[in-house]
């Protein structure tokens, strides 16, 4: 017998996602709006009352930083390095990729494609920026000597758009370090934006860590302990009805992450990009 | 917008808010949205306790459009209550309602 089709959906929920998506400015930033929103009602539609109050509640929370917002934001975390003891005539920058990916030529990573933006010179028309070259270095062999380094005390810039749990960025650290035995306090990891967990593993580890927005985790810092372990909950049988593999459950490393950027880091909630296994619905932010 | 959806919207509204019977005629949820926000930009609603209600304004408005469709057009304006509906059973089925479900 087939059932009829009766949504779960009312007028008053639309109402809200018109007002929280035009005081969020998706409307005029997400390309394809309309496709975005078509998607995340039908996904609303297939949750359960628990898990689409969960949605809602936590997509207010949602970071989407449009591609147009990069340089301004990369401009704004980069004048901080003229807050340190630095020579800022000559900055090097090293996209955060790790070994295998620096091998693999071609392959585009965030990192790489962020650090492309220090080739603009535009750059030079920031106060603090005005006498500094740029060096975006690509190979390891290409970095300057330690000892050069301390003479000069030139900062050396490990950049991506976002740090998740860190892991990336210390992997591409100690690389770095294998290679050129600076003294820590010369170099830099420089992102956009961070989850707080991955900012204090980099920290922990004595090395200076710019951002220009700190992310807490979704569920486990926004209610408190109880309500908490009851959204968890509630968050892992959806994560369960889509099939999300145990390494990415509450997001890669378990960082709770409500963010998209250039693309959807696996640190935010697989609910909001992973396809579900029974193809009900297609994630709002797939990546 | 044409009248036959505005009336339907505002019984929507003034009803349960459900968005069913917009879905079965076809609208998207994009559609949806935009009608619930041409609702509110006409002030033909308006948010109370979080909830969506109809305005004097819709109140009015409303009024005309039921006289416009009066009942000899019924089928253009009953918004069927779906979630008291059950599928047709067969006449021999002995029908045992679940007990969780049951709200009585």
């Amino acid at each position: 017998m087939a059932k009829r089709f009766e949504s779960k959906l009312d007028v008053a929920l639309f109402n809200n996602l018109n007002e929280m998506f035009i005081e969020k400015n998706w409307i005029n930033n997400i390309i394809g709006y309309d496709s975005f929103l078509e998607k995340y009602y039908v996904f609303l539609e297939n949750l359960n009352d628990d898990e689409r109050d969960l949605i809602l509640d936590l997509t207010k929370d949602y970071l989407y930083v449009a591609p147009e917002e990069y340089f301004r934001r990369l401009i704004d975390v980069s004048a901080r390095l003229s807050e340190y003891d630095l020579n800022l005539s000559n900055i090097y920058v090293l996209p955060i990729l790790s070994k295998e990916d620096r091998q693999k030529s071609g392959k585009i990573k965030s990192g790489g494609h962020t650090s492309y933006y220090f080739k603009n010179k535009m750059l030079n028309n920031y106060e603090v920026f005005a006498e500094s070259k740029f060096h975006v270095i690509e190979n390891l062999e290409g970095l300057p000597s330690a000892e050069k380094i301390a003479k000069k005390k030139h900062p050396i810039v490990l950049l991506d758009d976002y740090v998740g749990t860190g892991e990336s960025a210390i992997t591409a650290l100690d690389e770095l370090f294998k290679v050129q035995n600076y003294d820590k306090k010369f170099v830099f990891v420089l992102t956009l934006v961070s989850q707080e967990i991955g900012m204090n593993a980099v920290k922990a580890q004595g090395y200076n860590f710019l951002t220009g927005q700190i992310r807490k985790r979704g569920i486990s810092d926004k209610y408190d302990q109880a309500e908490a372990k009851v959204k968890i909950e509630i968050m892992l049988n959806l994560e369960e009805k889509i099939g999300v593999k145990e390494r990415f459950r509450l997001g890669y490393g378990g960082s709770e992450g409500l963010v998209t950027m250039m693309r959807t880091p696996n640190n935010t909630f697989p609910a909001y990009w992973l396809e579900p296994k029974n193809k009900k619905w297609e994630p709002p932010f797939l990546r | 917008m044409k009248d036959a959806i505005l009336f339907k919207l505002l019984l929507i509204v003034k009803g349960n808010g459900n968005i069913t019977e917009l879905k079965k005629d076809g609208h998207s949820y994009v559609r949806i949205a935009e009608f619930v926000k041409y609702l509110v930009d006409e002030e033909f609603a308006e948010k109370k306790d979080g909830k969506l209600s109809l305005s004097d304004i819709g109140m009015k408005r409303l009024k005309e459009l039921n006289k416009k469709y009066d009942r000899k057009h019924f089928n253009q304006w009953i918004v069927p209550e779906n979630r008291s509906k059950v599928d047709k059973l067969d006449k021999n089925f002995v029908y045992l309602p679940n007990q969780n479900e049951l709200n009585f």
